[in-house]
C-alpha cells in the first residue's frame, strides 16, 4: 500500500507553473511570447493541472476534459473572462448566434477576426499567437461574409476611418498644445477637458465597436470629436485675441503722453 | 457747491499750498535725478492698486495658491495685465530705488540736517525688499517654494517664527500673505510719509533762493511720474508674465536662482563669513552713513562707497553666473 | 481764456482720460465670466433607479435623479436659490424655503418660482456621474 502511494507521488507532477507547462508545450509557449498576450502565462487561461506519467512513458493531463480554455470549448466565453466590456458589447452585434456551439460552428467568434491568417500557426496557435488587432485583418474577415458594397461593410470601414481621424486629431492637438498651458491671458481649460473627454471616448469606442451598432457608435464618436475641434478652434481664437491686446494700451498711452506734453508746456509758459 | 466743499474741506487751499511748496527753486543742475524718489513712490502706488486687485482672487493656501494665480493670469479679464503690472512694477521699483539710493549718496544729501531722511529711506528700502520677498513666495511655483525654504533656513533661530512649523503649511502661506498685504504696506506708508514730509521740511539738498527752477520741481515730478507709468504699461503689455510650473512638494528642489535683488546674498551664503557682511554689514554701513561722514571732504566716503557697491555688485554677478 | 487756463484744461482732460481708461476695464475684472470661479468637479457616484443624490462643490449644489432616465439639475431653486430636495413619494423637487415645487423634468409646478430648474450636462466615468 505504501509503495503504491509512493509510486503515485513519484509519477505525478503538479503542472502549476508556466515552466512546468513549457517542458512539453514549448511551441505554444513561444507562440504566446510573440503574441499580444506575451505578458500572460499558460496559467492565466488554462489554470493549473496535474500531469501523470503513464507506465508506457507517455504523459497525460489528469483533468483534461474539464481544463479551462481547452479545444472544443466555447472560446468566446474564455476571452470574456478578462475582456468583459468587449464581451458585453459583442453580445448585441448579431454575430454570436448560439454561443453554446463549439468554435467553428458559431457565426463569428473572437478568433475569427483577431487571430489573423498566419498559416504557420499550429491548430492551437490561432489562440496562442493572437497578434495585435489589425484593421486590415479584421476587414478581411468581414469580407468573408459581407460584400464590399454592402451597407454593413461600408459603415464598418467608415467607422474605422473616422476612429483613425479622431486618434490622429487627439495626438496632433496634444502635441500642438504643449507649452501653451503657461501663457498669460489665455485659458487652456476647455481644450484640456475636451482632450480628456475625447481620449475617454476613443477608449470606449475601442470596446463598444464590437457591438457593431454603427449609428450609435458614430454618434458617440461625434460627441467627442465635435467639442474637441470646437475647443481647439476657440483656443486659437483666444490666442489671436490676446495678440491684439495692444489696442487697449494705445488710448491709455496716448493720454499719458499728452499729459506729459501739457505738463511740460504748462511749466514753461506760466507760473502757478 | 464748490464753495460749500471748500469751506468744509479746504481742499483748494491745501492744493495751492502743496503746489507752491513744490514749485520752489531747484538746486542748480539738478536734472531729473531728484525725481527718482517720486517715480518710485508712483510705482508703489501702482503696486498697491494692482496688488489689491490681485488679492481679490488669490487664495493663500499651499494647494490653492498656484491655481488661483493661474485663474488670474489666464482666465480673468485683464487678470494678466494686473499681474504683469505688479511683477514689472516690482522689478522697476527695486531698480529705481537702487538708482535713487545711489544718486542721493553721490549728491551727499544725507548730510546734516537731513540724516533722518536718509535713515528713513534705508529702512524703507529694507521694508520694500521684505515686501518683494514675501510677494514672490505667494504664487507657490517651484521658485517660490525654494525661496520659502531658504527663508526658513536663513532665519536660523527665527525660522519657526517665519515658517510657523517645521514644514510649510497653509498657516505659513497666510502669514506671508498678511505680511505682504498688510504689515509691510502699513510700514512703508508710515515711513514714506515721514520721508516725504522731512524732504518737504528740509527742502532738497543744494537748493538756494538764487537758483531758479524752470521747469519747476512739480512739473519735473509729474513728468517723472507719468513717464514711469507709461514705461510700466509698455513693459506689461510687451512682456506679460506667464505661469511658472506649480511647486511639487514631493520632489527635492532643483537649484534655481533667486530674484536678482537677492543674488549678492545668495552668492554670499556660499562664502561663509561674507554672508554676515552682506546681511548685516552693508545695511549697518548704510544706516550709519550720515553719522560716519561728517568731514569736509567727501572723497573718502565716495571711494569707500564705490568699493562697497562694486563688491556687492560683483557678488551679484558671481551669483548669477555660478 | 488765457493760455495758462487753456493749458490747464488740456492737462486735466488728458489726465482724466488716462485715469478713466483703466477704470473701464475694472468691472470686467471684478465680475468674471460664468464658469471661471467654478470649483471642483462633483462626483455623484452611481445612482440606482428611483434614487436621487445631492452633491456639492462649495456652495454650488447639484441634484441628480434616476427616474425613468438620469437627469441632473442645478439644485438652486429658481426663486431664491435655496437647494431643492427630491420627494420620492410624489416624484417632485421641493424647495423648503418658500414651498416651490418642480416636476421630475424640472418644470415649475407650484410656488413662487417661475423658471424651471437648470438642467446640467454630465459625463459618465466608470459608471459614475460627474458634473463639471
Amino acid at each position: 500500500m505504501i509503495v503504491l502511494i509512493a509510486a503515485l507521488f513519484l509519477v505525478q507532477e503538479r503542472a502549476d507553473t508556466p515552466e512546468a507547462c513549457m517542458k512539453c508545450h514549448t511551441e505554444q509557449a513561444n507562440e504566446l511570447k510573440g503574441s499580444v498576450h506575451a505578458r500572460e502565462t499558460c496559467i492565466s487561461c488554462h489554470g493549473t493541472d496535474e500531469v501523470v506519467k503513464n507506465p508506457r512513458g507517455t504523459v497525460s493531463h489528469r483533468h483534461l476534459p474539464t481544463l479551462k480554455s481547452w479545444r472544443g470549448r466555447n472560446l468566446v466565453e474564455d476571452c470574456a473572462a478578462c475582456h468583459t466590456g468587449i464581451y458585453d458589447a459583442y453580445r448585441v452585434s448579431g454575430h454570436t448566434i448560439d454561443t453554446k456551439k463549439p468554435l467553428g460552428e458559431m457565426k463569428k467568434g473572437c478568433l475569427d477576426c483577431h487571430a489573423g491568417d498566419d498559416p504557420e500557426l499550429t491548430p492551437g496557435g490561432r489562440a496562442h499567437g493572437i497578434p495585435k488587432a489589425s484593421r486590415g485583418a479584421i476587414l478581411n474577415s468581414c469580407r468573408g461574409c459581407h460584400q464590399t458594397s454592402s451597407a454593413d461593410y461600408v459603415s464598418g470601414r467608415q467607422l474605422y476611418q473616422d476612429q483613425d481621424v479622431l486618434d490622429g486629431r487627439i495626438s496632433a492637438i496634444e502635441v500642438a498644445m504643449r507649452g501653451r498651458g503657461s501663457k498669460p491671458g489665455v485659458s487652456v481649460r476647455e481644450v484640456t477637458a475636451a482632450l480628456a473627454g475625447a481620449k475617454r471616448t476613443a477608449a470606449e469606442l475601442q470596446i463598444r465597436q464590437h457591438g457593431l451598432q454603427f449609428k450609435s457608435l458614430e454618434e458617440l464618436r461625434a460627441s467627442a470629436a465635435g467639442p474637441l475641434e470646437a475647443s481647439y478652434y476657440s483656443q486659437s481664437k483666444k490666442e489671436k485675441e490676446f495678440e491684439g491686446r495692444w489696442k487697449y494700451a494705445v488710448p491709455f498711452l496716448m493720454f499719458v503722453g499728452a499729459s506729459i506734453v501739457f505738463v511740460q508746456l504748462r511749466a514753461r509758459k506760466g507760473t502757478t | 457747491m464748490i464753495e460749500w466743499l471748500e469751506s468744509r474741506l479746504g481742499l483748494r487751499s491745501a492744493w495751492t499750498s502743496a503746489t507752491t511748496r513744490l514749485t520752489r527753486p531747484l538746486p542748480a543742475g539738478a536734472g531729473y535725478r531728484v525725481t527718482l524718489g517720486v517715480a518710485a513712490a508712483t510705482i508703489l502706488l501702482v503696486q498697491c492698486c494692482t496688488g489689491a486687485l490681485l488679492a481679490l482672487y488669490y487664495t493663500p493656501t499651499l494647494d490653492g495658491a498656484h491655481d488661483s494665480v493661474a485663474v488670474i493670469t489666464q482666465e480673468l479679464r485683464f487678470g494678466w495685465l494686473a499681474r504683469s503690472l505688479h511683477v514689472w512694477g516690482m522689478h522697476l521699483l527695486v531698480g529705481i530705488l537702487l538708482l535713487h539710493l545711489l544718486a542721493e549718496f553721490v549728491r551727499g544729501s544725507y548730510r546734516a540736517p537731513r540724516e533722518m531722511i536718509w535713515v528713513a529711506g534705508v529702512v524703507l528700502f529694507a521694508v520694500i525688499a521684505a515686501g518683494v520677498f514675501t510677494g514672490q513666495v505667494l504664487p507657490m511655483d517651484q521658485e517660490a517654494y525654494q525661496g520659502l525654504k531658504i527663508a526658513g533656513a536663513t532665519a536660523g533661530p527665527l525660522g519657526p517664527l517665519v515658517i510657523g512649523s517645521r514644514d510649510p503649511t497653509d498657516a505659513t502661506m497666510m502669514r506671508f500673505f498678511v505680511a505682504h498685504i498688510l504689515l509691510i504696506p502699513a510700514a512703508f506708508i508710515g515711513l514714506l510719509v515721514l520721508h516725504a514730509l522731512l524732504v518737504g521740511r528740509h527742502r532738497l539738498h543744494g537748493a538756494t533762493a538764487e537758483t531758479s527752477g524752470d521747469p519747476t520741481f512739480l512739473a519735473r515730478c509729474a513728468t517723472a511720474s507719468l513717464v514711469t507709468i507709461a514705461a510700466l504699461a509698455i513693459l506689461a503689455f510687451a512682456w506679460p508674465k506667464g505661469l511658472e510650473p506649480k511647486a511639487d512638494f514631493t520632489k527635492s528642489i532643483a537649484e534655481s536662482k533667486p530674484l536678482w535683488l537677492f543674488l549678492p546674498l545668495y552668492q554670499a551664503k556660499k562664502m561663509g563669513p561674507v554672508e554676515w557682511f552682506v546681511l548685516f554689514g552693508v545695511p549697518l554701513l548704510l544706516v550709519a552713513l550720515p553719522f560716519l561722514d561728517r568731514g569736509q571732504s567727501r572723497r573718502l566716503t565716495l571711494i569707500a562707497g564705490f568699493i562697497v557697491i562694486t563688491a556687492v555688485a560683483a557678488l551679484g554677478v558671481m551669483g548669477a553666473t555660478s | 481764456m488765457d493760455r495758462r487756463k487753456f493749458l490747464d484744461t488740456l492737462l486735466w482732460t488728458s489726465l482724466a482720460g488716462a485715469a478713466v481708461t483703466p477704470l473701464a476695464a475694472l468691472p470686467g475684472y471684478l465680475v468674471p465670466p460664468e464658469g471661471v470661479l467654478r470649483g471642483k468637479r462633483i462626483n455623484l457616484g452611481r445612482i440606482a433607479p428611483g434614487e436621487a443624490k445631492v452633491g456639492n462643490s462649495g456652495a454650488r449644489v447639484v441634484i441628480a435623479v434616476n427616474d425613468g432616465g438620469l437627469r441632473v439639475f442645478d439644485a438652486a431653486c429658481t426663486h431664491d436659490r435655496c437647494p431643492v430636495k427630491w420627494v420620492r413619494e410624489t416624484r417632485i423637487f421641493r424647495c423648503d424655503c418658500h414651498g416651490a415645487e418642480f416636476d421630475a423634468h424640472g418644470k415649475v409646478t407650484k410656488g413662487p418660482a417661475k423658471e424651471p430648474l437648470a438642467a446640467l450636462a454630465y459625463s459618465e466615468e466608470n459608471g459614475e456621474i460627474v458634473v463639471d
